[in-house]
Parts: structure tokens; sequence; C-alpha cells
């Protein structure tokens, strides 16, 4: 590989790519996959994020996604939400509190690895959503989980948002797992004194339309967990998906599913035979920039001027 | 009115509560800290007065809730009808009919005064005086 000065990223996934091997050579695989994924407008782009993407800085890169129509349709994990609205209501991360946990835990702070987060932004979060739900069912009790995150997010005044962006550019978010989060503990202590009917299985019917009308679906899975299996699984009616990313730290011994190698989704026709299909081994806060990065250098060299 | 609103902290286990529009007695009250789940929680554990079923709520401790005004009320005992009684009140002379609860199916004499309470239209028999 020949590192040169100024070099643009993709210049380094190319040399990643001329070694052709080990990590380097995933890299240079899941970039291209992902240009050719967002360029091909048969292609419906599936992305499932999971694990701290939004305290981990990514936020930002998943409403720009959004903005640009790179991505189709968003799985996504509760928390990933919660967080996403605690900055959205004026809530932060934060670095910088390395402590030990017990004095952490005194002081209201709560730790995701080397980042932070603080009760006071999680009461202000409670206080904010409650005011939304309060408008929202004022109309409607009865919504299915992609309606409710479509509701918020047309509520929600902040431009880096990511329910926001998905809910002006028509992106459904899909969270199957909604009710394991704050933003679902809320939605349970709300229930309790207010009309508000929430419909998981409601999901499903559009998730199907959106699968059965797409020529081809690519998958572009960060993490693993509940939303990984949404992804593949919502795929299985039309024989798996054609082409799949996956950015993962998880190991296959225990046959878990955020660990298992994508070819293991062809036996469930979950993944097409004769499907693309990456892993690329490494922290998605790394990866994924990365290779997205890539992919629109790649996609800006395609484009006609 | 027979109810009015306080805030959740101003509880206490003892007193009444409204949970799913049943006026209950309070038997237990648990308090979390603000945290991840937000500001602090209470969850109250209550009683319903009349239909005996147990209920509780998880709410922060700010929130208002609605509590019963409980009428304590003196009758006295015009007859005994089997598994109800009739009663008089003392003050209104108002007569009504009561199902006797079951700790003193044997002990109501007619003529006894009795302690009863009324909640949110409903009456309930409570004691012997």
């Amino acid at each position: 590989m020949a590192l040169k000065e100024n070099m643009t990223v993709l210049e380094l996934i190319e040399e990643m790519g001329k070694s052709g091997v080990l990590g380097a050579g995933k890299i240079e695989k899941a970039t291209k996959l992902l240009a050719k994924a967002i360029n091909d407008k048969e292609t419906a782009v599936f992305l499932s994020i999971t694990g701290p993407i939004v305290p981990g800085g990514l936020r930002r890169t998943i409403s720009d996604l959004i903005k640009k129509g790179y991505v189709d349709v968003i799985i996504t994990s509760g928390a990933n939400i919660t967080h996403d609205l605690v900055e959205a209501f004026g809530g932060h991360h934060y670095r910088g509190y390395e402590k030990d946990d017990e004095a952490l835990f005194e002081e209201g702070i709560g730790r995701i690895g080397d980042l932070y987060t603080k009760s006071e932004d999680f009461e202000l979060f409670e206080k904010k959503i409650i005011e939304i739900l309060d408008d929202i069912t004022s109309e409607t009790s009865k919504f299915n989980i992609r309606e409710l995150l479509t509701r918020i997010g047309e509520m929600v005044d902040d431009e880096e948002s990511i329910l926001r962006n998905a809910a002006l550019n028509n992106v459904p978010i899909y969270a199957p797992g909604l009710i394991d989060s704050m933003l679902g503990l809320q939605l349970w202590m709300y229930t309790q004194t207010n009309n508000l009917n929430l419909d998981a299985v409601g999901d499903m019917h559009q998730l199907s339309d959106i699968v059965f009308s797409s020529e081809k679906v690519a998958a572009v899975i960060l993490g693993g967990g509940l939303p990984k299996h949404y992804a593949l699984a919502s795929n299985l009616l039309r024989g798996g998906v054609d082409q799949a990313i996956q950015i993962t730290m998880d190991r296959s011994e225990t046959g878990s599913l955020s660990g298992a190698p994508l070819e293991e989704a062809k036996s469930w026709a979950k993944a097409k035979a004769g499907s693309d299909l990456v892993t690329v081994i490494g922290d998605v806060t790394i990866i994924f920039p990365l290779i997205m990065a890539g992919a629109i250098d790649i996609l800006n060299k395609n484009r006609p001027d | 009115m027979s109810k009015k609103v306080v805030e959740v902290k101003t509880l206490k286990v003892g007193k009444y509560v409204i949970l799913d529009g049943e006026a209950s007695k309070i038997t237990s009250i648990q308090t979390s800290s603000p945290g991840k789940h937000g500001s602090a929680k209470a969850r109250v554990e209550a009683v319903g007065i009349f239909d005996n079923q147990k209920r509780s709520i998880v709410k922060p401790v700010d929130t208002k809730i609605d509590i019963p005004i409980i009428d304590k009320r003196v009758a006295q005992v015009l007859a005994l009808m089997g598994s109800d009684v009739q009663l008089m009140d003392l003050e209104t002379y108002e007569t009504f009919e009561l199902p006797i609860p079951d700790e003193l199916s044997d002990k109501l004499i007619e003529g006894a005064e009795v302690d009863y309470i009324m909640a949110l239209g409903n009456k309930k028999l409570m004691r012997i005086k």
C-alpha cells in the first residue's frame, strides 16, 4: 500500500484494495458494494443500526445519508432513537468523566464506553416526549411503530435529527425492539393514563410491501442484534437480500445472530444464492465512516457534471 | 365534585387514590431517584375500596393524579335482609341497602350504628360503631 500526501479517502481505500486481503481487502470490497447499491436505482438500501451509533458520533452521518437519498429503510434500536431525541431536545453526550462507575452513579452520569450521559438530559427528554405524545394522540390514538416514529420526527425541531430527517424525506424507520429503551419506558408510563395503542405487528405489512416492490435489496448492517435480524428476515419472503455488508466485532462460534457470518443467511433464504456479501470485522465508528466516505467519493466521480 | 387533583408525591400509604376510575386504598409506595428513566418516579400500589382489585401505577412524582374525596358517614341498621342490610343515614335520614361485608356477617343487629363511606358515588359499609 502506497500512502501519499493529501490522499482522498477513496485513494486510500483503493490502495487497500491493491493489497486486496484481510481487513484492508474487505474495506475496499465493502466500499464498492455500498457505492454500487446506492447508485443502482433498482436497489433498496436497508440500513440496520445497532450499538451506540448516535452517542458514538454518527448521528450527523446517518442524517446526511437520509438527506442525500442514500437509504430507503432504516431499522434501528429504541436506544438510538432515544439518544437521537435526547440530542434533539437539547441534551448532549459527554466526554471526559473518567471516574469510578459507582461515583458516576452518585452524580447521575451514565457511561457507554468512554462517553457519558446525564440524568438531567433524560429528565428533559421525558418532559418533551410527553408533550409530543400529548400532541400526537390528540387526533389518533392507534399507531404502528413506524407511524409513531414518523409523527415524532415531524414534531422535532433539530436539523441534525435522524427522526426528523427520516420523516421529512419519507424514509421509514422501523424499531421492532422499541419497547426495550427509555422511549419504550416512557411510552409504557404514558399508556397508564392516556389513550395510546402501539401496534408492533402492524409494521410488517408496510415493510413487506417495500420488500416485494423492490427489484433488489441491499442490507447495510452496522452491528448485530434484533435490527440485523429484522433487516434480513423481512426479506425472507422474496428469497433474501441481493447484497449485504455487515460491520461487527461479534464472534460466530456461539451461533448467535449478531456474529453470524452473512453467508449463513443463504441457508435461511435471508440472502439469495449468489448474493454479494462482505463482512468487515471492526468498530463501526471507524469502519462505517471510512467506507461511507469512500462510497461518496465513488458516487461523486460517477455523477455526470 | 367527589374527587380532587394532587401531585403523586403527596400520596401516602393508607390514604386514597383513583386508579382506573376506582377509588382505591394505597397499600404501598416505592420511589426511585432521577436517572435514565427521567425524573424521580413513584410506584403506587392500591386496592379498590369497592371492587377489592389490586392495581398499580408508575408515574413521575410531580405528575398530577386524581384522589377520591371520601365521605365518612354514620348510619343505623333498619333491617337485615340476608346478604344485604337496610341502613338509614343518621344525618340525612336517607335509607338505602348495602351488601354486608363477610367480616360483619354475623355481627350486625337491627338498631346498631355503623360507619360507612361514600366515594365516587359508591357506598361501602366499613364497621360497627
